[in-house]
């Protein structure tokens, strides 16, 4: 009967922590290295400058080379990070995705256990004996009237509690995702630059700048087939 | 509520105590004026019979103790004291000679502050004086004595005295506002001690203290005790709840034992007796108030030491009262037995008149349990039966028995305001033996009928009575009264009341307590905090504990099921972690977005340096760049395949490409605009030296040296604007005219255009600056002024293009005497390209003459060339598309160097014919007429390249004019002689008879036997070469001086293709138009710039050229591909006409009107066109949607690939065929006919 959510959660949430600092941190070493090899080019760069007059054009095109190397090791090692990134954002969002479908779990078997554990406290024994309706009218002033006269001993009387379960418990769920406080920092998407909400959609071009949009921002309302572009990118491609 | 309710309820029972209390004569003031107790005049009250009625009225009588006193009502009534009371009450009873013992006994209980519980038994009891035993009678003489007024006593005097201390209203109060609560908070109440001590507290601290200071040990301070307790109270709260919680589950299922109902208002809750754990309704059992700390029920209250058992029935357990004689009752036993009833009706007890109950109730004999003699038993309601049962065994066999409230009968102030029914078995009403829901349903509240519940609440005690408090710890017992089970049941009684407090916890609270010899005093004060505790029956000592532990329960009871709340905590943290994730997501989508963008950056800074490092070298790749778009057909992008075309460096000692260029470029090997550009022109002049005029190659070359022109020139401007270093490739370190670029005003452009501002200026100079003018005036917003000022422009342009032309021709003559020696020295110093160029040059046209021997300047030359450009054309087939670059440039070879005598007197056609062009067009005439006839040296490419070809031409020229006995020679040599003068009106007509003269010979030469894409070549080789090259320089200069001449030349063209169809009216005028048509296409173009003329074959619709009638073309009707298609004449004889023996559809009328309508509608020309699908459809078309067919095969092909679907492609190859068909017929009737050219078929 009792359930827990570690149950199914056991997957791995716990290693979450240390995969996003791992990752983070390879991110930093990429970000250093970056930063180095930046250095390292923006002296090359200097070199050529204050003695480009003197070299030769094989030398240029050996010394720009050089540059060039640097950059790609650049863009190397931006690849990576972009990707490492993606990645973590996966995992995160992997782990999110489970950690919703095992509430949703969750939460119906609560609810199952509710009106289980309904059927076994007191007012259940009431329903049980058929009378439900009249007892539980009469049951409920009595739990009021026990709160008032509040001064007695804990078996003074029937301890008929009515209180509902159920009904206490749940409306919190709902409300709880929705009450997070927005984040200042969050994220903005899609042509009117708001934080994402309702249904996205994600353009297919990867080297787009907005990647998603708001379902009513592009004009959509279920999803398309294939593959969709944001009006700026089928701009861009229409001009290619 | 509570009360009010209770009252509306039982109005009778409180009138009936009202009744009672009255009856008593406890209220001092009603009785004493009714009967005012006197006993001192008794003596002297008269007898009743002895006053008259006027004293009778003023008499009061009293019946006292069986006598009768008399008080008059005038004589004072003195209050006495108890005290006097007493006094007068010992006096009295001397006086009534009592006895002396009896006194002393009663005077004792006097003194003593009376016992509330048992005053208050007494006074119950005191309504039944005739049953008092002697001692309950002193007691009623005692109460009733208190009541007697003592008149001897005198009133007592008030004493006081005053007290010094300080009065404590000397401060005045306050205002309110100054006085505020803080409620602490639980820590705060926690962490200091709530309890005060009272007196009993103080009194054994002092006990314990004077023993600990005999003992030689501190004393304890009253600080700490009251903290100790404290904590002890904390202790056994927390105890209790945790025993709370294990125990609320049993009284879930209780019901009440009076009624057998588990009803449960808020008014009538059902209490729970706390030893006895016996359940009954407030109402039921006269609770009406719900009393703090424990609450027993009346047996464990005050018989806790032994059971009970009910007077009135066998059966233990249940409910009970005491009966007013001090023994048990049961509280359903005294409301069915009709003579018993409760002495107080609110409270329900005492038990009273079982006296009463006549001895045949008790002789019945209950038929349930079948004991005769025990306890009253009811009878059948029944009329005639008599059977008979004992109230709780009814209930416990579940009879029917019914209590109805019947109010108004209790008027009379009797206890029976409600009727009761009850039936035996036999009698019971339908459904009511079922002890279910039925009879609930049908009759309302039901005392019993619920056997298993009255089964539950009753034990038969007498013969062998297992009672239900068993449980309990309780012994049998086989007495009435025994004792035995004193002790075990008193000591059940604290443990259930005070919680136990485990001795860990205990040691735990003294810990903080800094207190000699510990552990001892903590072991005093447990047991004197249990002994308090269980003398207030159990009650805390600490209230709000109490209170808080209330709610902490109330608050518990809402989820009793702990795991429920375990899980919905549970729930509430994976929610939180949901959260939390989410908030990660957020934070590694703002990282991902984060790496996106520095990615971005990196590659702008990339870009960045690499234009800040090499400024020149970005420039220079994007003019390679667009030069290379401007090579659509992709001949020069990759150096020729020396395969194919073996002999090319034996003319070209120095190839070059884009590729290669590219190459070049990428190592830096340029470090100017004008370094890439020598290359081009390099790779251009190559081009045009190895291929011939005619080719594809030659015309495409021609027209990349136009567009790479201006594109170099913008890049060069580019260049200067930006200012770049070119040693380093650089930025100059300060940008030298950032304004200078395409900025000018339209006065600028106006002066240039004036011709006398240039005057200073070289053609060459001039032509520079006009074009410069041309592209910023190109290059500004499209307005009015900007399209006259081109146009201006283009047209100075095109006469500084043809002065410039005739310079050159000048200077050709000058030097053709040199020519003649040198051959191809002239182009050595000629050639407008960089000097390695010309090494090749010279090298090329001798070992092509040897592969060509006939170098002759006669006409007859041109046959042995034919045959070797037949094998060239189908070698070039062969390796598909990008080989006829080559193939064609070998063709070029050979025109060039064998036929450079022809090229000669194409030289002076063509020199002579722009100049008639001009003359002919009238709307140029002005402009042009004034056109400045200096001779410009020939700098720009373009005229060093015609030069060139114009001194090699002079001999063919010679020849030509010898054989076509034309005046061309004169006519130049006019215009050369002539200088500036040279008057159009001369040169006119010979260009003019040029142009149509020698069309005929060519034509029949040209249809070869081979298909349409060889008529190019051939025509080249043949006679007509001289015709056809001299169109194609003229159309080069055109493009290279441009402009202008453009449409006159179309007109030309018109007036040349009207006359060869009469001319030779079986002829082929088209072959023979070919090149004409071809030329006055591109001069048409210069006029909108897109000088694509020479790849006019490689672009789908760019020919312009005029067409003849007969022609075969491309014509492309909305909606469909081109499709292959004859121009008709619409002017043909309507009896038809024979094309070299074929015969030509003759267009119906409505096909002719319709023609007609539309051009007038458009106001352009339609050619009327003849598909070769099945049908034969007409069709008008304009120009620009025709295109020549055959001129080059590789456009044939693209036009043939161009349908989308296969069928069309299909039906389009088929007309295609259909059309080589027809060519082919009328091309063999001509060799028929004409043997004229026989050369051609070798």
């Amino acid at each position: 009967m009792a359930v827990t959510l570690p149950r199914f959660l056991r997957g791995g949430i716990e290693n979450l922590p240390c995969e996003l600092q791992r990752n983070f941190t390879l991110m930093r070493d990429l970000d250093n290295r970056t930063e180095e090899k930046k250095g390292e080019i923006d002296k090359l760069a200097e070199e050529y400058i204050s003695s480009v007059r003197n070299l030769a054009s094989e030398q240029r095109v050996e010394h720009l080379q050089k540059i060039q190397s640097a950059y790609s090791k650049c863009k190397e090692f931006s690849d990576d990070k972009v990707q490492l990134a993606m990645q973590t954002y996966e995992m995160v969002d992997k782990h999110i995705r489970r950690l919703d479908a095992d509430l949703a779990r969750f939460e119906n078997e609560l609810k199952e256990k509710l009106e289980v554990s309904g059927y076994e406290s007191p007012e259940g024994r009431g329903l049980k004996k058929g009378e439900g309706q009249g007892l539980r009218e009469k049951r409920g002033p009595k739990g009021r009237g026990r709160k008032s006269s509040d001064e007695d001993s804990p078996r003074k009387k029937k301890l008929k509690n009515s209180p509902g379960l159920s009904s206490a418990l749940l409306p919190m769920q709902p409300s709880d995702v929705l009450d997070m406080p927005v984040d200042p920092n969050e994220p903005t998407y899609c042509l009117c630059h708001q934080v994402s909400y309702g249904e996205m959609i994600g353009c297919d071009n990867p080297d787009c700048p907005i990647e998603w949009f708001h379902f009513a921002c592009v004009d959509l309302a279920t999803k398309p087939k294939g593959k969709w572009f944001c009006p700026r990118c089928t701009q861009d491609k229409k001009k290619k | 509520m509570r009360r009010l309710r209770r009252r509306g309820c039982r109005p009778g029972v409180v009138g009936l105590e009202m009744g009672r209390g009255r009856g008593r004569g406890r209220g001092r003031d009603s009785s004493v004026q009714l009967r005012p107790p006197s006993p001192y005049r008794l003596q002297l009250s008269p007898s009743r019979e002895t006053l008259t009625y006027a004293q009778a009225q003023k008499m009061v009588e009293v019946d006292l103790d069986g006598r009768l006193h008399r008080i008059s009502i005038t004589d004072p009534l003195p209050v006495i004291t108890e005290d006097e009371m007493m006094a007068q009450d010992i006096v009295e009873c001397n006086s009534n000679k009592e006895n002396s013992e009896q006194t002393q006994s009663r005077a004792r209980p006097g003194r003593k502050p009376p016992n509330p519980k048992g005053r208050r038994r007494e006074s119950k009891t005191s309504s039944h004086q005739s049953r008092r035993s002697g001692s309950q009678q002193y007691t009623q003489s005692h109460t009733n004595s208190s009541q007697h007024p003592s008149h001897q006593s005198p009133l007592p005097e008030p004493t006081f005295r005053v007290l010094d201390c300080p009065c404590p209203l000397d401060t005045p109060p306050l205002p309110v506002a100054y006085y505020r609560f803080v409620e602490k908070s639980g820590e705060e109440q926690d962490c200091e001690a709530e309890y005060d001590m009272d007196e009993e507290d103080l009194a054994w601290l002092e006990m314990v203290n004077q023993k600990r200071v005999s003992d030689g040990h501190a004393s304890v301070s009253p600080d700490t005790f009251e903290l100790l307790i404290d904590r002890l109270e904390r202790e056994s709260i927390l105890e209790s709840r945790s025993q709370a919680l294990s125990q609320s589950a049993i009284d879930e299922d209780a019901f009440c034992c009076v009624c057998l109902d588990d009803e449960c208002l808020n008014s009538n809750v059902i209490l729970f007796c706390d030893i006895c754990n016996l359940a009954v309704h407030q109402e039921c059992y006269g609770v009406p108030y719900i009393p703090e700390g424990q609450w027993l029920c009346r047996c464990c209250l005050q018989s806790p030491s032994r059971p009970v058992d009910c007077v009135l029935c066998p059966n233990r357990g249940g409910a009970f009262k005491q009966t007013s004689d001090g023994r048990w009752a049961h509280v359903v036993c005294a409301i069915w037995i009709p003579e018993v009833c409760f002495a107080n009706m609110v409270f329900l007890e005492p038990v009273e008149g079982v006296k009463n109950i006549p001895s045949a109730r008790w002789k019945l004999t209950c038929y349930l349990c079948k004991q005769k003699g025990r306890g009253a038993s009811i009878q059948c309601h029944k009329a005639n039966c008599y059977r008979a049962f004992h109230v709780s065994c009814a209930q416990k066999a579940g009879l029917f028995m019914k209590i109805d409230p019947v109010r108004e009968t209790g008027v009379n102030g009797t206890t029976f305001s409600v009727k009761k029914t009850a039936f035996c078995e036999n009698h019971s009403p339908v459904g009511s033996r079922r002890d279910g829901s039925g009879d609930e349903a049908v009759e309302g509240r039901l005392v019993g009928g619920r056997g298993n519940r009255g089964q539950r609440s009753y034990t038969q005690s007498p013969p062998a009575p297992p009672s239900k408090k068993t449980p309990k710890g309780q012994k049998k017992k086989k007495g009435k009264k025994s004792l035995a089970g004193q002790t075990t049941r008193r000591s059940a009684v604290p443990v259930l009341l005070v919680p136990q407090i485990p001795s860990h916890r205990l040691n735990k609270i003294c810990i903080g307590v800094a207190v000699q010899r510990k552990n001892q005093f903590i072991q005093r004060l447990h047991n004197y905090w249990l002994l308090k505790r269980q003398s207030r029956n159990g009650m805390p000592l600490i209230r709000r504990l109490h209170s808080h532990l209330q709610a902490h329960k109330t608050a518990e009871q809402r989820e009793p099921d702990e795991k429920l709340c375990a899980a919905r905590e549970e729930l509430r943290y994976w929610q939180k972690l949901r959260q939390d994730l989410e908030r990660a997501r957020l934070l590694v989508e703002l990282v991902r977005k984060r790496e996106r963008l520095k990615r971005e950056q990196m590659k702008l800074q990339q870009a960045a340096l690499e234009l800040k490092l090499t400024p020149a070298l970005i420039l220079l790749r994007s003019t390679l760049d667009q030069l290379q778009e401007k090579d659509a057909a992709q001949i020069f992008s990759q150096p020729v395949n020396l395969a194919e075309v073996p002999d090319y460096l034996e003319f070209i000692s120095k190839p070059m490409d884009l590729s290669s260029m590219r190459a070049k470029l990428e190592a830096h090997a340029y470090c100017s605009t004008t370094d890439l550009e020598g290359d081009f022109n390099l790779m251009v002049s190559n081009c045009l030296r190895y291929n011939s005029k005619e080719t594809a190659f030659h015309r495409a070359a021609l027209h990349l040296r136009e567009v790479g022109g201006a594109v170099l020139r913008h890049a060069h401007r580019q260049a200067q604007s930006i200012g770049l270093d070119p040693s380093t490739g650089m930025h100059l370190p300060d940008s030298p005219n950032k304004h200078g670029f395409y900025q000018c005003t339209w006065e600028d452009v106006d002066s240039l255009l004036d011709p006398d501002n240039r005057l200073h200026l070289s053609t060459e100079e001039q032509l520079k600056a006009l074009l410069e003018k041309l592209d910023m005036v190109a290059s500004m917003r499209s307005s009015g002024g900007r399209t006259k000022r081109i146009r201006l422009l283009r047209r100075e342009i095109n006469t500084v293009t043809h002065k410039q032309q005739r310079s050159q021709s000048h200077n050709g003559k000058e030097e053709e005497e040199e020519e003649e020696e040198n051959g191809k020295k002239d182009n050595v110093e000629n050639s407008p390209l960089t000097s390695a160029s010309t090494p090749g040059k010279d090298a090329s046209p001798p070992t092509l003459e040897s592969s060509c021997p006939a170098s002759s300047p006669l006409p007859g030359d041109a046959p042995p060339e034919p045959p070797v450009l037949g094998l060239v054309t189908a070698g070039r087939r062969s390796p598909g598309r990008r080989s006829p670059g080559r193939s064609y440039k070998r063709q070029r070879s050979s025109p060039s160097g064998g036929k450079g005598q022809s090229d000669d007197d194409a030289e002076v056609e063509e020199t002579a014919t722009p100049c008639k062009q001009k003359e002919d067009s009238e709307k140029f005439s002005p402009s042009q007429t004034p056109s400045p006839p200096t001779n410009a040296c020939p700098l720009i490419g373009v005229g060093r390249r015609t030069s060139v070809l114009f001194k090699k031409a002079k001999n063919g020229a010679r020849l030509a004019k010898i054989r076509a006995a034309q005046l061309q020679y004169v006519g130049t040599t006019e215009g050369k002689t002539n200088g500036l003068d040279s008057s159009p009106t001369i040169i006119k007509p010979p260009s003019e008879t040029a142009l149509s003269t020698p069309a005929p010979p060519p034509t029949p030469s040209s249809p070869s036997s081979h298909c349409l894409r060889s008529r190019g070549p051939s025509s080249d080789s043949e006679g007509d070469k001289p015709l056809s090259l001299v169109k194609v320089e003229g159309f080069t200069n055109g493009l290279g001086k441009h402009k202008d001449d453009s449409s006159d030349i179309a007109s030309n063209d018109q007036k040349h293709s009207v006359p060869p169809p009469p001319k030779r009216s079986r002829g082929k005028p088209a072959l023979a138009k070919v090149p004409e048509n071809q030329n006055g296409g591109s001069v048409q173009h210069p006029t909108s710039l897109c000088l694509c003329s020479g790849g006019s074959m490689l672009l789908p619709f760019d020919s312009d050229t005029e067409l003849t009638p007969l022609d075969l073309v491309w014509a492309k009707c909305r909606g469909y591909p081109s499709y292959p298609a004859m121009v008709v004449d619409p002017d043909m004889p309507q009896e038809g006409l024979l094309h070299n023996g074929i015969p030509i559809p003759v267009p119906p009328g409505d096909v002719l009107k319709l023609g007609e309508r539309r051009q007038k509608e458009t106001g352009e020309r339609h050619y009327l066109v003849l598909f070769f699908d099945t049908k034969r459809t007409w069709q008008w078309l304009p120009r620009d949607k025709l295109l020549q067919m055959g001129m080059d095969d590789t456009v044939d092909k693209l036009r043939l690939m161009e349908g989308k679907k296969p069928s069309v492609r299909k039906s389009v190859h088929t007309a295609y065929d259909r059309a080589m068909i027809h060519l082919n017929h009328v091309i063999n009737h001509v060799k028929g006919n004409l043997t004229f050219n026989p050369s051609n078929f070798i």
